[in-house]
């Protein structure tokens, strides 16, 4: 009689266990979800304010993943940084980081339609002092696997 | 069940930060800059405070096994959620600070607050959890003041669409020890800090000895 007893309870504690586990998993993972699209637009805004301070005319328009170039090629170029179509321009751009000590320092980059891409533009207050220290190197490497990125999302084998 | 006694000095303590070293990494990362260590502490008050605040009032309807485990899961919770406000708030800070903050609940996990506050009453635990947070942000934003102005020349501030507001000195005379800056400036300054701690530690446990 113990023992069938005991089975249920020890049940019931480990199904206990595993509902506060998939309870904080739901939660969590609903809130960041459902408010993809609200920090998608938020980090766009944002960065299309540092763009007008540094009185650059090009702005972002959306993430370029949302248009008609197919999931698995979006997603290999989205591997390094996000995607973005411009309002006023044929050409792309990304927003990538690079972390140093611990902390990402974020930029963008602008790709035109024949790949050739601009200098890296600091998002941050942060990034903007770390880019004169950063080894031309390590910023040589983002470049270079940018544009594999890039030429991806055209279609060509570079 | 009352009880009022915080038993250990939160500074001087043998679960003090200096004295656990959990959050070495959090010193060496977390000081670089003002607003990073600024942000921070406000992250490990949330996570601290959130997460002894459930364990001890959900003390009734948290399971007896594997409670261990769910804390970890309650502060990486509460970590999640503070970044996902940061997004909202500060992007930019949020997007550079995101590793850091990902390491607030292993602070609060490491430093056996949940447990060392079992037995308290809700008010003292939370008090304890806040207390102790602080002080961790105290030494990072002690810390931070000493190296942001030394290696970058600047003071920052979080807010502002670039994440920060940045207060650069200018001078003929002044430039950044660039050194400072680094992660090698930062456990430089964690030496410094340490045996600092060790000799006024030995001094605070002479003076109650004689006590």
């Amino acid at each position: 009689m113990q023992n069938t007893e005991w089975v249920p309870e020890k049940l019931k504690g480990a199904a206990f266990f595993l509902a506060w586990l998939a309870g904080l998993f739901l939660i969590a993972g609903l809130a960041w979800f459902l408010s993809r699209p609200v920090r998608a637009d938020i980090s766009m805004r944002n960065i299309n304010t540092v763009l007008k301070n540094a009185r650059e005319l090009r702005q972002l328009e959306a993430p370029l993943a949302d248009k008609s170039i197919p999931r698995l090629k979006a997603a290999k170029a989205a591997q390094l940084g996000t995607w973005y179509s411009l309002h006023n321009s044929e050409d792309r751009a990304v927003v990538f980081s690079i972390m140093t000590d611990g902390i990402l320092a974020p930029y963008l980059l602008f790709v035109s339609p024949r790949g050739e891409m601009g200098e890296p533009i600091p998002l941050g207050a942060h990034s903007a002092q770390m880019l004169e220290r950063l080894p031309r190197e390590v910023l040589q490497t983002y470049r270079k696997r940018l544009l594999a990125g890039d030429a991806l999302l055209s279609g060509e084998k570079k | 069940m009352k009880n009022n006694t915080i038993q250990s000095p939160i500074f001087w303590g043998n679960h003090a930060p200096l004295s656990t070293l959990v959050s070495a990494g959090l010193m060496i990362m977390a000081t670089s800059r003002l607003a990073f260590a600024l942000a921070l502490t406000v992250a490990l008050v949330w996570v601290n405070m959130l997460t002894v605040l459930i364990v001890s009032v959900g003390k009734p309807i948290l399971p007896k096994k594997g409670l261990e485990i769910l804390r970890v899961f309650l502060a990486s919770f509460f970590g999640s959620l503070y970044l996902l406000f940061s997004y909202f708030v500060n992007p930019f800070l949020a997007m550079e600070i995101t590793f850091l903050i990902t390491l607030a609940p292993l602070y609060c996990i490491g430093s056996g607050i949940c447990r060392r506050t079992a037995d308290l009453d809700p008010e003292d635990a939370v008090l304890k959890a806040f207390l102790e947070a602080l002080v961790l942000g105290s030494i990072l934003i002690a810390l931070a003041l000493i190296r942001e102005p030394l290696g970058f020349g600047s003071l920052s501030f979080p807010g502002g669409p670039q994440g920060m507001a940045v207060l650069v000195f200018s001078g003929t005379l002044y430039f950044p020890v660039r050194v400072v800056a680094g992660a090698s400036g930062g456990l430089l300054l964690l030496g410094y800090g340490l045996s600092l701690f060790r000799r006024f530690k030995a001094r605070h446990s002479g003076g109650e000895a004689k006590q």
